[in-house]
């Protein structure tokens, strides 16, 4: 039964979320303790105003029932806490920046998706030849190369050189124009960059695996049954070979979702694309350990979501799979 | 008093600011664009020189064109558009265009009034400041700003009721302003003591809507929505949304009591890096950027850019630990030996290395700009390796085995700090490290973070020998904040522990005294006495260096105007070349 099967997946997940939640709050204590912005600025604040400001906070409690509070809030009131900088609720910047999250994500997980199929099936089929080696090579830097160093390097030719030589340029940032921005054709501008850097990275490992899992099936002997019954190759490969050799990648894309939510954090940076990555890098570089734990708990929760997800794709997918 | 840390260094030479003032060298340095730039400021009071605009390309009988957006690109976000709650630069950039206050400075440092209809009426004992509140002043709603506003405002500066209030503005206002009260049109500010900087620190305060925020308290404000997003404002600008970690955008203010400003809108966009400045100022994507000294030659070389270059109030420095309860306040509690560590360094091959030349080596802790600056510092520190040498050696540091100087068994090991994400900072500190060790020094340097570290580090914690930190400064000399012993309390930038009753008292005396001539008698000996005590090296002042794109006209920055300081008058010239 699959509602079963989910079931038993959901409660299997609650250990995780508590490990996750556990370890979050106990890594941002242990780092950033009961600090509060602006406080050291102030240094001739009278005591009693730091306590109150503090009590405001709640950071004056032991660390046990500030972490009953947060746990509370975060599962019955939806409520991740608030700022510590501008004293909002983190739910509501996280919600703010994840559309943008969202939208550079998804394009690189699409392009990765559909670059790494054809790439690893014709590197299976086309094995140890020179066109197998130049896309192993590829898939190979696109692993190695940072993320930052990449953006950068697009960003310099794309941008910064191109628009020098006079030729049609791409914008080195954000998600769309300053001024006058948000027509199609500008946030599609915007996008290409930071996607490329994004899916590269992704195309790099998908293909690989696309690769040998092709090549697993490939010589399997249902395909020398097909093709002992007359198929075409070409029959034989689309019909019989790809869907069984994409069912790995379901699961690595499904392991990729909840990036979508985090963002790509390096590429955001790069680019400055307004996601929940940047997001949360900047308030970690502002000690806002609240929006720091709030943008986690909500990343660690679609972890936990998105391998669900996958789960129950994997056993749609593979029918060995069996719902116990 | 104005002083703020400065996360990172930027800024160019352009001479001594006031006393060399020239056209010809401001014309030399910046080119024609920008001078035009100045002209529309006030800055140059006739541009006769407008004979050689020709190779700039530039039509010069242009006229201010209105319309268009003004982007300028930071790599540090504002977090506050209340100004008593902000406490760095960046938001003071964004809420001084907001929001404006009783005087202005204008492009020579003096103060003018503006909300007021004149400058105010200062009594015999120097501690009672009357202002007239001028009529016509809007807010963007288009309701009066009434003296119960500018109380009110003032309130939030130095009221107990308003303890709690964050922002580094309150300490320093608690202690000299007493009370504020208004009657009719008339305000009356009274200051607890004689304070010189009391006009230049308060009569430029920021006045904000009493009907907005006058029923909220002190802890509500530090997080109040005005924080983010101001409904009415008083300024050049008003509000009109900001997505945080992407853009701030401003919108004209139709009812500004001078008269609309040219442009159409401002925005301050965040900007990853210094790298991303000058890569987005040379594709256009933003009009206006602060550089790194790194990158100035590479701007400069860039067409479509006019690079600004400035000195600017403001220090970089490293302070030496002399608290004798600290095991390195021991070593540096030595005055030779602090002596023989400023010495020992080739300060302007420092600035060449890690400023590229765009900041001047520093002989006093007052910077050139201002009126009390000693030129004639003395002692002066020159590189002298041997000299170095001499007073170590006199100071009873020999030179031991491994090339460490050694005294009772002990190595002469420095600690030395700042944060890792200021790279001309982490440079400063690796030269440093090379340049003492040949003086037999061993200087070992550890990096922190970010500049909330460092500044815990500095005024908190305070377990560090030898801390390299910047700071901007108020046009005002007095620098109680850093080098009083007050400031030596917990929390105070202090963060050495340097008490000497002398300083003190001329600290003191110089901010009673209301006489300029006499102020600087003083200053020139506090001056003196800092060189000779070192309890800090003053490396040097580094400049102010910003791109302009061209099509912006009338961007006249100077180092009174950096930061939203005195309101930005500048902006008010500020127009842009429509696209064709």
């Amino acid at each position: 039964m699959l509602w079963k099967f989910a079931l038993r997946r959901l409660l299997a997940a609650v250990p995780v979320v508590i490990g996750v939640t556990t370890v979050t709050f106990l890594l941002m204590k242990v780092t950033a303790g009961n600090y509060v912005p602006g406080l050291d600025l102030n240094p001739d604040l009278r005591p009693e105003d730091v306590a109150k400001i503090r009590h405001e906070l709640g950071v004056d409690q032991p660390l046990y029932v500030q972490y009953a509070q947060w746990m509370t809030g975060i599962f019955l009131h939806a409520d991740f806490g608030r700022s510590l900088r501008d004293g909002t609720p983190v739910l509501q910047h996280l919600l703010v920046r994840l559309p943008a999250s969202l939208e550079l994500t998804l394009t690189a997980i699409l392009i990765g998706v559909g670059l790494a199929i054809p790439i690893g099936v014709v590197s299976a089929l086309r094995r140890g030849s020179m066109l197998d080696n130049l896309l192993t090579g590829v898939s190979v830097a696109g692993f190695a190369v940072p993320q930052f160093w990449l953006g950068l390097m697009l960003i310099l030719l794309f941008s910064v050189s191109f628009k020098g030589w006079g030729l049609p340029w791409l914008p080195s940032g954000g998600q769309q124009s300053t001024v006058g921005g948000g027509d199609i054709l500008d946030l599609i501008a915007h996008l290409v960059l930071p996607a490329t850097v994004l899916s590269f990275f992704y195309l790099s490992i998908w293909s690989r695996f696309v690769r040998s899992s092709s090549l697993e099936v490939l010589s399997q002997d249902y395909m020398r049954t097909a093709r002992a019954k007359g198929m075409t190759e070409r029959r034989a490969v689309y019909v019989h070979a790809l869907r069984n050799s994409i069912v790995p990648l379901v699961t690595l894309v499904g392991l990729e979702l909840p990036g979508v939510l985090a963002g790509g954090l390096v590429v955001e940076t790069v680019f400055s694309w307004p996601g929940v990555g940047l997001l949360t890098y900047e308030s970690a570089k502002s000690y806002d350990f609240t929006m720091v734990m709030g943008a986690t708990t909500f990343v660690a929760l679609a972890v936990v979501l998105g391998n669900l997800i996958a789960d129950l794709l994997y056993a749609v997918l593979d029918p060995r799979i069996r719902y116990r | 008093m104005g002083i703020k840390r400065r996360s990172d260094p930027g800024f160019d030479t352009f001479e001594r600011f006031l006393d060399e003032w020239s056209r010809r060298d401001f014309l030399k340095s910046v080119g024609i664009g920008a001078a035009y730039v100045a002209f529309m400021g006030g800055g140059v009071a006739a541009l006769d020189a407008c004979a050689n605009a020709g190779q700039s390309g530039q039509t010069q009988s242009q006229t201010p064109q209105k319309g268009g957006t003004l982007i300028e690109g930071w790599s540090t976000e504002p977090q506050y558009l209340l100004p008593v709650r902000s406490s760095d630069v960046y938001s003071n950039v964004a809420n001084r265009l907001l929001f404006e206050g009783l005087l202005y400075l204008d492009n020579k440092g003096n103060l003018q009034p503006n909300f007021a209809e004149k400058s105010p009426d200062v009594s015999g004992d120097g501690l009672t400041y009357t202002f007239k509140l001028r009529t016509d002043i809007k807010w963007s709603d288009g309701s009066p700003v009434t003296p119960d506003d500018v109380v009110f405002t003032y309130q939030l500066y130095y009221d107990k009721k308003y303890d709690g209030l964050l922002g580094n503005a309150r300490p320093n206002a608690v202690r000299y302003i007493k009370n504020a009260s208004a009657n009719g049109n008339t305000i009356v500010i009274e200051a607890t003591s004689r304070y010189a900087p009391f006009l230049i620190t308060y009569g430029v305060v920021p006045i904000v809507p009493q009907k907005v925020l006058g029923a909220k308290t002190a802890l509500e404000l530090n997080t109040d929505a005005f924080n983010s997003g101001p409904p009415i404002s008083n300024g050049k600008f008003k509000f009109q949304s900001w997505s945080k970690g992407d853009k701030l955008v401003l919108v004209r203010n139709d009812g500004y009591f001078r008269g609309p400003v040219n442009v159409d809108s401002w925005i301050y966009k965040k900007v990853p890096d210094s790298v991303a400045v000058l890569q987005q100022l040379k594709t256009g994507e933003i009009d206006v950027g602060r550089l790194d000294p790194s990158t100035y030659d590479e701007a400069k070389a860039e067409s479509s850019l006019n690079v600004l270059s400035f000195l600017t109030f403001g220090y970089d420095e490293f302070v030496f630990q002399l608290d004798p309860a600290k095991p390195q306040g021991q070593i540096l509690g030595d005055v030779a030996v602090r002596q023989a560590l400023v010495y020992g360094l080739d300060r302007q091959a420092m600035v060449n290395a890690s400023y590229f030349g765009q900041a001047t080596v520093a002989n006093s802790l007052i910077p050139p700009l201002s009126w009390a600056y000693n030129k004639d510092v003395i002692p002066k520190y020159g590189y002298d390796v041997k000299k170095a040498g001499d007073l170590l050696d006199s100071a009873g540091w020999r030179m031991g085995s491994g090339g460490v100087r050694e005294k009772a068994g002990q190595k002469l090991t420095l600690d030395l700090v700042t944060n890792a994400d200021n790279t001309v900072r982490v440079k400063n500190l690796q030269i440093m490290q090379e340049q003492w060790k040949k003086i037999g020094v061993d200087a070992q340097v550890r990096s922190l973070a970010n500049l909330v570290q460092l500044s815990n580090l500095l005024t908190v914690d305070r377990t560090f020998g030898v801390l390299f930190i910047g700071y901007s400064l108020n046009p005002d000399p007095d620098q109680s904040g850093i080098w009083h012993s007050r400031a030596a309390a917990s929390g105070g930038n202090n963060g050495g522990s340097f008490k000497n009753a002398q300083v003190d008292k001329l600290l003191d005396d110089a901010v009673a005294e209301i006489d300029q001539g006499k102020r600087k008698a003083m200053y020139t000996q506090l001056q003196n006495l800092f060189a000779s005590q070192v309890p800090g090296c003053i490396l040097c002042y580094p400049n102010g260096i910003y791109g302009v794109n061209k099509r912006v006209h009338g961007y006249d920055l100077n180092a009174f105007w950096v930061y939203g300081g005195g309101f930005s008058p500048y902006m008010r010239n500020v127009w842009l070349e429509q696209k064709k």
